[in-house]
């Protein structure tokens, strides 16, 4: 069990990224049917990366995904941005999103459903991956690591 | 009992929707759910000779956000499902042809059908299989002979290392088990095993192998080479290490002055070392 406290943890700490995410050039997967980003984060406290997803037919269908590695449970989504692949049903409030859709890991996901992050809040603010990435890595704590020292994303 | 009829009716249809997309083509929503509350993405495509009800890739990729790999195995299972419920998979697509919008129906029930069954292919993804053998080990080891003297988690001292074994076995030489179940834990128990082999304390160790992992031949061959004493799958670790545990002469493992005198007992080597017996 990863506590809310511990997500909410992950999520805030500082990270860094190396090099930005190309979204423009993102790679295919072997089917064909979606495309594929990874970068690790650099971060004192907790082992995490970002994951992308961008379906192929629809690229408004996607998904940006903070990973965190946990010493006991391994790999975990801890927050997924998604865009607009239909609704979204919080199983244990019946609450129905229609459209893009921030996904959060919670206890109470992980004691009462088959999935950690089943728990979703309606997105403000994107439509599009760019914009998605923009806020995520805002929510996420994320800047740009580079020679010169640090920069947000929107001072590039 | 008609009014009961039609009442059913209307309402299962109730938990269908149709909506029109901006390029024409119509989503339908079925009130149906992968694991983590988001719908299923199904499409009605216009195509030159009719149409096509398809996932448009969203299944498979509703799969690859956990990094999820299609071993052997898995490709198999996904299949037979594809077979079993009349769709196609081409290209990641799940989808099914359909000749007129009359035959939406019939469609739309096996494509549902099919993507929740590719869905629940994530109940096999390495982490939830990963997770029960672990569990699954310590259960084995609970129920020995020597469960009391078992501890989980615990980590010890070897010289300037610390040992991070999956159990712990309390004993005049303790044993360390290492369970293994992928590439990356792999790598760490072959890590601990050296510490453990270069250390001061006089621990031995045994690695158990789940038959599934995926992990390459170099690395099992790694493990097997080094451990005290390996195992491959769990059908017969309760046997083996109660046997190990038991009886030390089985697997003695060297000690650091008779492996620097390169296998061979050497002269500062006590008589009755367990490694020079």
């Amino acid at each position: 069990m990863i506590t809310d406290g511990t997500v909410q943890k992950v999520i805030a700490s500082k990270k860094y990224l190396r090099r930005a995410i190309d979204l423009d050039n993102l790679s295919l997967s072997p089917d064909g049917n979606y495309r594929l980003g990874r970068a690790d984060l650099v971060c004192e406290e907790f082992e995490c990366r970002i994951l992308v997803r961008q379906n192929v037919d629809r690229p408004t269908n996607f998904s940006i995904i903070l990973m965190y590695r946990d010493p006991v449970c391994g790999d975990v989504a801890v927050m997924r941005f998604n865009g607009d692949h239909g609704g979204h049903t919080n199983r244990l409030e019946k609450e129905r999103i229609h459209g893009p859709h921030i996904h959060i890991m919670t206890e109470r996901y992980q004691e009462l459903t088959t999935h950690p992050d089943g728990f979703a809040m309606p997105a403000r603010g994107y439509k599009d991956i760019k914009g998605a990435m923009i806020q995520f890595m805002e929510m996420a704590n994320i800047s740009y690591r580079t020679k010169k020292g640090q920069k947000r994303l929107e001072e590039y | 009992m008609d009014g009961v009829m039609a009442a059913v009716r209307r309402s299962i249809c109730s938990s269908y929707d149709v909506e029109s997309l901006d390029d024409g083509s119509l989503l339908i929503h079925t009130g149906k759910y992968f694991d983590d509350g988001d719908e299923l993405h199904i499409v009605l495509v216009r195509k030159d000779d009719g149409y096509d009800l398809t996932d448009e890739g969203h299944t498979l990729m509703w799969l690859s956000y956990e990094e999820y790999n299609f071993t052997p195995l898995r490709t198999e299972i996904l299949e037979g499902i594809i077979k079993q419920n009349d769709v196609r998979l081409e290209n990641g697509r799940i989808h099914v042809p359909v000749g007129d919008p009359d035959q939406t129906g019939a469609a739309l029930q096996s494509l549902e059908q099919a993507i929740i069954q590719v869905a629940d292919l994530r109940r096999l993804s390495r982490p939830n299989v990963a997770s029960t053998f672990m569990e699954d080990l310590r259960a084995a080891f609970l129920d020995s002979p020597f469960g009391d003297r078992c501890e989980f988690g615990k980590k010890v001292k070897s010289g300037e290392n610390i040992l991070e074994p999956d159990i712990y076995v309390d004993d005049e030489r303790p044993v360390l088990i290492f369970g293994v179940n992928n590439s990356e834990r792999a790598k760490e128990t072959m890590i601990n095993l050296l510490y453990a082999r270069n250390g001061d304390q006089r621990y031995r160790t045994i690695v158990v192998i789940d038959d599934d992992a995926e992990i390459s031949s170099k690395d099992r061959k790694r493990l097997i080479n080094t451990a005290d004493r390996p195992i491959e799958g769990l059908d017969d670790v309760q046997q083996v290490t109660s046997d190990f545990v038991s009886a030390r002469l089985l697997a003695p493992s060297l000690c650091d002055l008779h492996l620097r005198a390169k296998g061979q007992p050497s002269a500062e080597c006590e008589p009755g070392d367990v490694c020079c017996l």
